[in-house]
């Protein structure tokens, strides 16, 4: 394993050199990638020190809870699922404005897969566990074990007697995929497979053959069952689809059909799809065994690995990948199908780190890391209207930022755009207003950013103080080390400078400095 | 919060010029030609599945067809429709403007599935990072644009294009943000004054092109990309004050808005969707015929308004935008030609689509209905049906409007041919 994690970092010479700014680069990499938030000032001091320190801590930080809350935004790019367009409209919501409902509803899901990493659990328990994830707003209306007063996000249990199979029987995942009549699963059973084994049965071009009318329902099933064109593809989805009728709601804004568990329909799949349960190829029984069939696929744990892979490298898996998926994929079974250790190898990874180039292509931060590195470093947590602005859309700013709305936008911004460039602007006037802020009526011991000045000095008084506060936020903002009279902290001097020559305003000046810091195109570009 | 002057509405400029006291003024002027590299677009997408039947197709004599007991047959300037005493808009709009109208019928989008249509209508293929047809127009348009691609609503599919995509979010959020419009600050008293904002946003410009000036040979796509943008967001917040994004409550205030996008030079195409929400209003699974008639009649009546300021604003290219403009109205998928047992009309795979002004031949139709209720195939340029032809599909439909935009369409779609019957 030392080894592999030595080759993985592309140190198959251990003495090879790691210059310091070289160690930093790739410690902000892989913090950024894991956390969504950048390396402290101690730990990039550890890995100055040591460049091998950073195995350690990429160790440490899939440990850490906001790798757990990052895998939650990572896997809605799989998912789909949390977003305000939810098709489900049950009447009994009790909240004024349904919408963060809807959204906490898609959640379910996501927040199962991060339960799954957070206990360091097979990964087959997204397919097999007996628990969901709900917080008060779920545990209010879905039918599980909710104690009185419980806030946030916990494990429980379904009381409706759903069977145990994970994601599978999450309201979350079907009030995304509805479902109707004609449709009669087959959207869902669709989704199961491109979420849970890669394999979308939409990337086939679909052939209408012009001889099968399609205003003969007869015609029709007969078509699905025996042409050639439509066999292909219904002779394995329509058994998957079979599975669900337990979520088959006939009214969309009943105010019980869709929070319960059905199964009293769960033999509709006679009349309205003719194929019996099955999975790949084999009969089940229903739901209860669906899960088991989808862990023992032997596309769900390579899918998983190319998806974890995907997710981090940011771009579609390539054939040339083929040799790295099989080794990443060999060691993910051989360690217990832990999503820690997967994703830690995939990090420290030299295609995703950047070691196996000269000039590594910079990584564009995601919306949701845009929000958490900026709210660890000031303490400013950008809601709007009870949610996160850079994880939702009817108010929030995710599409702007690039992310993924779910329904309308399934793809997210690799690349900078001028929106991404906009929305950072005024998270950075946000942030800084709200850090000066906080942090002047705070003693110098409990701040996040301005340990070092009092908002009291000018370059008269104190210039030298004023230097050291510039090269410290430089390097926890931009996570660069700089001179303190080199050309970085003389920029932010001059800017300093003219912004406090307007009126005196100290805070105002300090306020501009960070707001310019938060603007930089390196915190976007990593 | 900076404030500036209040947005420019024009419909509020034209006043009720709509009333018939002022039909003069609509009178066409006369028409001048704009080059396929001038030509921009406006996309209106109906979300959730429209009915042809309603409209466009003609399916009175074809027991499988449900039509409105009062639709009767209409004509105007050779383009056949259909008429209904609820829906005087549409005949409205026919009479007006069918001889700048082509319309295609029984085009295949090979899918029942929304998601799956969206993509599919807009790019051609199945898979989600392709790229739709208003961004690789929009693009094309290059560093004319600082929003090339501006998307009011709808799906969006930039793929490759993103750089060239700015959406406006649903609720015009990036009014919001081109402003800097802040919320705690704002309520905490700590906005950045005006010269403050200023020295500022100066020293953000010399940092920018520092970073820029690092740029060689070898340097990532990323930075390049950054530059781009941020000249692209630098010119959204010198238009900020002319855009009233955060007040789009219907289709009318997004027509508005996507006139005064093109006329400000802004944006080459411009991406509308009905309803403004972007949910699926259209999918009429219960009560087909109040559903598509409410949302047929908002549809034409402000396609009318569409047209009309087209008509009075003045292009950049040729003496007013209508001549230089196409609009593109479409949807994902059509509806079942009868009705179910709760009065709606669920999915079907043939639909219609209709393109009006620049560049296309008017009073054409392409492509028809058989007696199945599917799409004939048909000669691309003469638009006739024949049992030889192409069958009529989105890649048909993609390769007709980049092929207008003087964009070449077989790297987007491969070998299908444009629709030569409908461009002029």
């Amino acid at each position: 394993m030392v080894g592999l994690l030595l080759t993985l970092v592309g140190c198959a010479d251990p003495a090879a050199e790691v210059s310091p700014q070289e160690a930093v680069r790739r410690l902000v990499r892989v913090s950024l990638d894991l956390r969504g938030v950048r390396p402290t000032e101690a730990e990039i001091e550890q890995v100055e020190a040591d460049p091998a320190a950073i195995e350690a801590l990429t160790a440490e930080f899939v440990t850490d809870e906001r790798f757990f809350a990052h895998l939650v935004q990572l896997y809605q790019e799989i998912y789909l699922s949390e977003t305000e367009g939810i098709d489900l409209r049950p009447s009994n919501v009790p909240y004024d404005d349904a919408k963060p409902y809807y959204w906490l509803v898609g959640q379910e899901p996501l927040q199962i897969v991060g339960q799954v990493a957070r206990e360091d659990l097979p990964y087959t328990e997204v397919v097999t566990g007996d628990w969901t994830m709900a917080e008060e707003h779920l545990g209010e209306t879905f039918p599980v074990e909710w104690p009185e007063g419980q806030t946030g996000w916990h494990k429980t249990r379904y009381t409706d007697g759903r069977p145990a199979v994970g994601v599978l029987a999450a309201n979350g995942l079907w009030w995304r995929y509805t479902t109707t009549e004609a449709n009669a699963n087959r959207r869902r059973a669709n989704a199961l497979s491109r979420i849970l084994v890669c394999h979308n049965y939409l990337d086939r071009p679909i052939v209408f053959a012009a001889d099968i009318p399609l205003t003969d329902d007869a015609a029709v099933r007969d078509a699905i069952s025996n042409d050639p064109t439509c066999v292909g593809c219904h002779s394995s989805l329509d058994p998957i689809a079979s599975n669900l009728f337990g979520f088959y709601w006939s009214n969309f804004t009943s105010a019980t059909e869709g929070l319960t568990y059905h199964e009293e329909k769960e033999t509709m799949w006679g009349s309205l799809v003719g194929a019996h349960p099955g999975w790949a190829g084999r009969e089940i029984s229903g739901l209860s065994e669906l899960g088991p069939a989808i862990a023992a696929d032997p596309r769900f744990v390579p899918c998983a690995v190319s998806q974890a892979w995907s997710l981090m490298a940011r771009r579609k898996v390539t054939p040339e990948d083929a040799a790295t998926l099989e080794t990443l994929t060999d060691d993910f079974v051989t360690g217990g199908l832990k999503l820690r250790t997967l994703y830690r190898d995939i990090a420290l990874h030299p295609n995703v780190l950047g070691t196996d180039t000269e000039n590594p292509e910079a990584r564009l931060l995601r919306p949701d890391a845009i929000g958490t590195a900026v709210e660890q470093l000031t303490g400013f947590a950008w809601e709007v209207e009870g949610l996160p602005v850079l994880q939702s859309d009817v108010k929030g700013l995710r599409g702007l930022a690039g992310g993924v709305e779910g329904v309308l936008i399934k793809q997210p911004a690799l690349r900078p755009s001028s929106t991404i460039l906009l929305v950072m602007e005024l998270l950075a006037a946000e942030s800084s207003a709200y850090a000066v802020t906080t942090e002047q009526a705070l003693p110098a011991a409990e701040r996040r950013l301005f340990t070092g000045i009092d908002f009291t000095e000018t370059p008269a008084s104190d210039e030298t103080a004023m230097r050291e506060q510039m090269q410290s936020l430089y390097l926890r903002i931009l996570s660069r080390r700089t001179e303190v009279d080199g050309p970085e902290v003389n920029a932010l001097m001059e800017l300093w400078s003219s912004l406090h020559d307007i009126d005196g305003d100290i805070p105002g000046a300090w306020r501009g400095v960070l707001d310019a810091l938060f603007r930089d195109p390196t915190f976007l570009l990593y | 919060m900076r404030r500036g002057l209040p947005p420019i509405s024009r419909r509020g400029l034209l006043g009720s010029a709509l009333g018939a006291g002022a039909a003069s003024m609509l009178a066409p002027p006369a028409r001048a030609s704009v080059s396929p590299a001038e030509r921009k677009f406006i996309f209106v997408y109906a979300v959730g599945g429209w009915d042809p039947t309603r409209v466009f197709a003609d399916g009175f004599d074809n027991p499988l067809v449900d039509m409105e007991d009062r639709a009767e047959r209409a004509s105007a300037s050779g383009l056949d429709y259909i008429a209904y005493p609820e829906r005087p808009a549409v005949s409205d709009f026919f009479e007006r403007y069918a001889s700048k109208t082509a319309v295609i019928q029984g085009l295949l989008v090979p899918s029942i599935a929304h998601e799956a249509c969206f993509i599919l209508s807009m790019t051609g293929s199945f898979s989600d990072s392709g790229s739709d047809w208003a961004a690789i127009l929009g693009a094309a348009g290059g560093s004319n644009y600082v929003a090339p691609c501006l998307v009011l609503g709808g799906p969006s599919f930039p793929g490759v294009n993103l750089p060239s995509v700015v959406l406006s979010g649903s609720s015009g959020q990036l009014t919001t943000v081109a402003a800097g419009t802040t919320t705690w600050a704002s309520a905490n008293g700590q906005d950045l004054k005006v010269p403050a904002r200023q020295r500022l946003d100066a020293y953000m410009s010399r940092r920018v092109q520092a970073f820029g000036s690092s740029l060689t040979d070898t340097s990532s796509t990323q930075v390049r990309d950054y530059m781009i943008a941020h000249q692209q967001a630098e010119g959204i917040k010198g238009l900020r004050h002319q855009l009233a994004l955060s007040s789009i409550a219907n289709l009318s205030d997004a027509c508005d808005i996507a006139v005064t996008a093109l006329q400000l030079g802004m944006s080459r195409t411009v991406m509308l969707c009905s309803p403004v929400t972007g949910l699926r209003d259209w999918d009429s699974h219960t009560s087909n015929d109040d559903l598509q008639n409410v949302m047929f009649t908002d549809l034409f009546e402000n396609l009318l308004l569409l047209m009309f300021l087209l008509e009075a604003t003045p292009g950049r290219s040729a003496p007013t935008l209508a001549e230089e403009t196409t609009v593109v109205v479409f949807s994902e998928m059509g509806r079942t030609p009868w009705r179910n047992d709760a009065g709606g009309k669920d999915h079907w795979p043939h639909t219609s689509a209709m393109l009006v002004g620049s560049g296309i031949r008017g009073g054409v139709t392409v492509g028809g209905w058989d007696e199945s209720w599917q799409g004939y195939p048909v000669d691309p340029a003469t638009g006739e049906a024949t049992e030889s032809g192409v069958a009529l599909g989105c890649a048909s439909l993609g390769a007709t409007l980049l092929t207008l935009g003087d964009v070449d369409p077989v790297p987007w779609v491969g070998d299908a041919a444009p629709l030569e019957a409908v461009i002029a």
